[in-house]
Formats: C-alpha cells, structure tokens, sequence
C-alpha cells in the first residue's frame, strides 16, 4: 500500500490538534491550560494551510484567535487572579452525563464520516484562496458581511456598557 | 474584467437600514444628552420605533408573494411582516415600560435603548433570513444585546449572575447551532434554505444521519431562545434576576423570533425531514409544557412563575410548529401578538407594584390588591384569564387555533395533553388571583407609576379583550400570513 | 499549490526539534548544584517584594475588546483589497457602509470615554 506523504503530515497535525486540545482540558494551571489551546489554535492554523489550501483563513486563524483572542484569555485570567488553591477541581453537576454525550456526539460523527473522510479532508478541491473567498462574500454575502459590522458595534456597545464604571 | 455584482433591491430592507440608522444615530445623539435628562432618548427610540413599524406595515399589501434579494439571503414575505410588527410593538411597549423603572434603578442610560433597537433588528433579521448565515448572524445580534440588557443593573449580583449564566449557556448553545449548519452544509453544499430543500429532495436524502442530527442541533440551538426544554432552566433565574422590563421582553420577542426561524428552517429548508422533526417535537413538546406547567405550582415569586408559564406556553406554541398546516402557521401568527398583549400585561403589573426597596415581585406583594387599587386587579384578572386560555379573551382565540391545527394534524393525544396541562395551569394563575382578591392587603406605600406605564397597560389590556371579543381582524392577518407562507411550499 | 508548503512544514519541524532537543540536552547533559541564592528570583538586584499576581484592572479589558473589534475590521478589509478592482464601484460602496458603522463605534466609544484611563 502507497503510502500518501500528505497523509503523513495530516496525521502528525492532527495528532498535535488532539494532544494539545487534552492539555487545554487537562492541565490545572490556567495560564499553562491557555498555552495549550494557543499551540491547538497555531496547529489548526498549519493544517488549514497545509492541507485545505485556504491561506486566508490560516492567517485569519493566527491574527485574530492566536493573536487577538488569546490575549483575551490570559487578561480573564489575570484579571481573576487566582492562587493556586482557587483553581481546585470543582464537581460539576451530570459531569459523567456530558462527558458521555459528548463522547456519543463524537463517536457518531466519526461513524458517519469514516466512509468518506477522504473526500471531506482533500486538499481544497483546488485550493480555497482569497479571491474565491472575496467572491463569496462581496457578491453573495454582501447582507451577512454589513451585518457583521452592526453585530462588532452590538459587542463594543456591550463591552462599554457593562465594564465602564462611571458612564 | 469586472465581476458583474447582482445588484439588491434596496427597497426590501428599508425598515432594516432604517433601524441600524436609528439604533446608531440614537447613540450618538445620546452622547450630548446630560446625564438626569436620558428620558429624552427613550422617547427619540419609541417615536423611531414607531416610525419603523408603520414603514414595515406598508409593505404589507405589495407582498402578496414573496421576495427574496440579496442572492436569495433575505426574503420578505407576510410572515416576516407580521413577525417583525409583533417585535416592534413587543419593543415599543418595553421602551413605554422602561422610562420609570430605569430611574427607581438609577440604570439610565442611553445604551439601554440603543441595545434593544439592535435586538429588534437582530429579530428582523432572523425571521427574514432565507440562508442558514444570515439567520445565525441574527440570532447572534439579537442575544448579544439582550445578554447585556439582561444584566443591566451591574451592581446588582443577582442580576449579574443571571445574565451571566444566560451568556455561558447561549455560547454554547451558539457553538451547537453554528456546528449544525456546518453540517447541513456539508449533506448538502449549501446554506440557502431553498437551495437546501432542492438538494434534498434530488439527492433523496430525507433520511441522512448528517442532515438528521444537524436537525437536532437545529432545534437545540433555538430552542434555547424559545426556553423549550431541555434548554428551559436557564429561563426562571434570567427572568428573575433581569431589570423586570427585560424579563418581560425577552419572554415575548426572543421568543417569536426563534420560533419563526424555527418555523421557516424547518418548512422551507428541511421539510422533507418533517417525520423525523416530528417525532423530535412531539417529544420535546409533550416535555415543555408538563414541565413548565408543574413547576410552576411550586413558585412563590411571581417572576419566575411567568417565567415557568412562559415555558408552557412555548410548549402550546410547538403545537402549531407540530401540525404544519395552514391552520397552525395561522396559529402561530395569532398567538404571539396575543401572547405579547398578555405577557406584557402581566410583567407590566409587576413592574406597577415596584417601590423603593420591594421589587414588587413576591405573591404576597399582590394581597389585597383589589381592595386598594381595584381597577388595576381587575386588568391583572384579564391578563390571567389571557394566559389561562378562558374567553372572551386574546389568549383563549391563540390557544384554540393552536389545539385545533393540531387535531387536523392529528395530534390527539398530544391535545389532550395539553389541554390537561391548560388545567394544571389554572391553579396557579388563580393563586395570583386570590392573592388579590381574597387577603387582605398590607399598608403599602403610595405605588407611583409612570404615565408610560399606565399608558402600556391600557393598551395591552385593551387588545387583550377586544381581539377575545372580536378577534377576526386579526385572525385574518393571521391567516394571510400563513396562506402566503404555506404556498411558497408547494 | 499545496507543495508550496514543504519548505513551511521543514521549518516547523526544524524549530520544534531545535526547541526539544536543546532543552533535552541541558537537562540530562548540564550539572546541577542548586544553592538558596541560585534559585531565589531575580529582580534586577532588588529583593523581591510580595506577588506577582497582582489584581488586574477591567479596563484592560474593554481595551483589548476594542483592539480586536478594529482587528476584525481590519481582516475583512483584506480580501476586499485583493478583489475590489473587480468588484467596481459597487463593491466600493460596500466597504464604505462598512467602514461608517466602525466609524460610528469610534466615535461612540470615544465620545464615551471608554479609552480613557479611569
């Protein structure tokens, strides 16, 4: 059997995706934990790259996740400030009963997806670049691209309301 | 080489252009208004509001039929017009609810407005939407508002906490439903509704897994908007930690929007899964209203009682969602507008009995309302003989028609259901009733409402009994909408 | 196309092992003699004074929040500047309605006062 040097790459990004998607889970520090998800965020950034042929969304994915969001993240974290006894386990209500619906969720998709996997992984079907992707949303999207805007001014109005002090 | 850009007709979406220049113009006008005059901006936000829905009711007689623009993104047909008239008058009264209450709290600000105009056009969006992105970009402006609207008094750690957890629990909820369409995507390449609908029907794919379990995910997702079980817990503690004007907003007009996406995914875009979604409703509406209806026995806080009743009520709702004939769109139809006289109502009232220091939200804050303000104890008797489902009143009409779309459908043990749960019901609505009518009341302090107040409740009060006693020009409303709807199927 | 990437993929491995293996090598290869004064934090000289968890402001927060509103912003320009010469005069319109509603949440939030320090 031939074996696809692309599928070597797919497995090796994948095998990081799930490892450090554990480790957002599992590990207790919450700065470590954010760490984590910042190298699963930069690893689906190269898979996307890689194997989907969609640059734009690889960049968007490190500009705005790794870069904007995770800042995000770490200020929450600071600005909780928790020693180290706060973050203790804490037994969440039906936490088996969720775990296990997820597991289920998961286990069918795979069902569902193991007969075709290939043809939903290709590469891009030819690439997805960015001038497909201005195609899209300049021709067909226009109504969901102006309503992004009012959904961001919807955010910051939040944002302002709700965390300045004094108005 | 240029690319030849289908041009909108702009002229479709003008109460929607019109409501993103008021919401935006209303913030920047509210940043020269001193601080004790904020008043103001609710008045320049009902005037707006009202302008708007007299622009929306204009287009009511050119769309006989529908139709769509944007590349099929967006479609206007009488039933989002007669969905987006019941978010406008929902909000117009919450605006009229508001002005008072704002400053009891000391929460006046000008961002509360602007926040619900956006929530309304985020509605306007959703029941308009004729593509799974442009329906998920609505649903998101509209309860990114209300979640911050939710927990507007940020010194209150009720309030907080409540909307807190509306938040948490509506990101997760929009993380499924975003997965979902991904996966309607995936079956079938596209996120058009109609597109969707042709792809199944020529690729025969009624029963695929994907497209079975996205349908799931579908309904998980507005169904949280809707409070159908078991996505309903997060409603009583949202219901009773929200500033009360919110609380009755959000069990009216999030409500209906998610329901007309609802309706307009399921029949226009998945409706050749309809045995599937069947069973899954059935279910779920047998659940919600039980649900709703027990639990709302055991509340001793009026807000949370209407809040459980507002889960029921979902329940009756999903009835006409259930029958998918024309009768049960019709319904549907009625039933909000009646839904929103009477909610309002009821909400309105809690709000009357708030004073310095009591929220005005316990049962007992009811006793003896009848001997001390007589009048007002007769309005509140309306509005629980509305939500009870006794004639001659608004909510008996919408509760009728639902029941009956569901007999023709043939849904007879589910009626029976609920009309046992109608029963159920009625002990608590009447605990209400008794409170005022048979304790006797406690020295209360002089009640000072606003004249909005006042004005809200006689409006809604009125609606409520004159479409119990004469409800035909509405029903036929009702029933234009649903003819259109229902034709654009077949 | 995606062949372009080999060099990418090399790189990525080249840094994860420069990274694994240097750290293997100074752990299994360095001595180890941990005294009091080696080990205590360094503060440029300066004894080291209480935590480092230092309560944070929110209004970090809602600046943050603003930078990666005008971030978004800021992306969704980019592929309207590969494609706008194609997209004419239209597709300049709809960059303008765009840009006006970001222009209106600045002079909102500025008018707010929200970037300025409380």
């Amino acid at each position: 059997m031939m074996i696809n040097a692309w599928d070597v790459v797919f497995f090796f990004l994948a095998g990081l995706i799930l490892l450090s998607a554990l480790g957002v889970v599992f590990i207790r520090h919450p700065v470590y934990s954010a760490l984590s998800l910042l190298a699963n965020l930069c690893v689906t950034a190269i898979l996307y790259l890689s194997l989907m042929g969609a640059p734009f969304i690889a960049m968007v994915q490190i500009i705005v996740y790794a870069g904007a969001i995770m800042v995000f993240f770490l200020f929450v974290i600071m600005l909780m400030n928790l020693s180290k006894g706060e973050y203790q386990e804490r037994a969440v209500p039906w936490r088996l009963l969720l775990g296990l619906g997820a597991a289920a969720l998961f286990a069918f998709q795979i069902f569902i997806l193991a007969g075709e996997w290939r043809g939903v992984l290709s590469p891009g079907a030819g690439g997805f670049g960015v001038k497909a992707l201005s195609h899209f949303i300049f021709t067909r999207y226009i109504l969901a691209f102006e309503l992004v805007s009012v959904l961001i001014f919807v955010a910051a109005l939040g944002a302002v309301a709700l965390a300045k002090k004094k108005l | 080489m240029n690319v030849t850009v289908p041009m909108p007709n702009l002229s479709l979406v003008v109460p929607e252009i019109l409501m993103v220049i008021l919401a935006c113009g209303l913030l920047l006008v509210d940043l020269f208004i001193p601080k004790d005059r904020k008043r103001v901006v609710g008045y320049i936000a009902l005037a707006g509001v009202v302008v708007v829905g007299v622009v929306t009711a204009a287009f009511w007689g050119k769309m006989a039929q529908p139709a769509t623009t944007f590349s099929g993104t967006f479609v206007l047909d009488r039933f989002a017009l007669f969905f987006k008239e019941v978010f406008l008058f929902t909000t117009g009264i919450t605006i009229l609810i508001s002005l008072k209450y704002l400053e009891i709290e000391k929460v006046s600000l000008g961002e509360y407005y602007a926040l619900m105009l956006f929530c309304t056009l985020g509605m306007m969006i959703m029941v308009s939407g004729a593509d799974l992105i442009v329906i998920y970009l609505g649903i998101e402006t509209m309860a990114l508002s209300v979640y911050v609207l939710a927990g507007f008094m940020k010194f209150d750690h009720k309030c907080t906490e409540a909307a807190l957890k509306y938040f948490l629990l509506g990101v997760f909820i929009s993380g499924i439903l975003l997965y979902g369409i991904t996966l309607i995507y995936a079956a079938t390449g596209s996120t058009q509704l109609a597109q969707v609908a042709a792809v199944i029907k020529e690729k025969g794919l009624a029963k695929n897994p994907l497209l079975v379990l996205a349908m799931f995910m579908l309904a998980a997702g507005l169904g949280l908007e809707i409070a159908m079980a078991p996505f309903h817990f997060w409603a009583p503690d949202v219901y009773e930690g929200a500033p009360t004007p919110i609380t009755a907003f959000i069990s009216v007009a999030p409500k209906a929007a998610a329901f007309a996406a609802l309706v307009r995914i399921f029949y226009h875009g998945i409706q050749l899964l309809e045995p599937q979604w069947q069973i899954l409703l059935w279910i779920i509406c047998a659940v919600t209203m039980t649900i709703g209806n027990v639990t709302a026995l055991m509340q001793q806080n009026v807000k949370r009682m209407l809040a459980y009743s507002s889960v029921a009520h979902a329940g009756y709702i999903l009835l006409g969602v259930l029958a998918a004939n024309q009768v049960g769109v019709q319904g549907i139809a009625f039933y909000f507008f009646a839904y929103a006289f009477m909610n309002m109502g009821a909400f309105g009232l809690v709000i009357y009995l708030r004073r310095e220091n009591i929220v005005g939200d316990d049962i007992d804050d009811f006793k003896g309302l009848a001997q001390t303000h007589p009048l007002l104890a007769v309005i509140m008797v309306v509005f629980l003989l509305s939500l009870a489902g006794i004639p001659p009143t608004a909510g008996f009409v919408g509760k009728f028609l639902l029941f009956a779309a569901a007999i023709k459908a043939g849904f007879y043990w589910l009626v029976a259901l609920a009309a046992l749960n109608s029963v159920v019901a009625l002990f608590y609505y009447f605990r209400i009733a008794k409170a005022m009518y048979m304790q006797s009341p406690e020295p209360l302090p002089q009640l000072s409402p606003g004249r909005g107040l006042v004005l809200a409740l006689v409006v809604v009060g009125v609606f409520t009994l004159f479409f119990g006693i004469y409800p035909q020009p509405l029903m036929s409303l009702a029933k234009d909408t649903a003819h259109t709807f229902m034709m654009f199927l077949s | 196309m995606k062949d372009a990437y080999w060099p990418l993929i090399l790189v990525l491995l080249l840094a994860v092992g420069f990274g694994v293996v240097a750290v293997l090598m100074s752990t299994l290869l360095g001595p180890k003699k941990p005294d009091p004064i080696k080990l205590s934090p360094y503060e440029c000289g300066v004894d080291p004074v209480g935590d480092a968890r230092m309560p944070f402001f929110v209004h970090y927060y809602v600046v943050a929040l603003l930078f990666l509103i005008f971030d978004i912003e800021v992306v969704f320009t980019y592929p309207w500047a590969v494609y706008f010469k194609k997209l004419g005069l239209f597709g300049l319109l709809e960059m303008v309605v765009f840009i006006a509603v970001f222009l209106a949440i600045f002079i909102y939030v500025w008018g707010r006062g929200a970037l300025e320090w409380e």
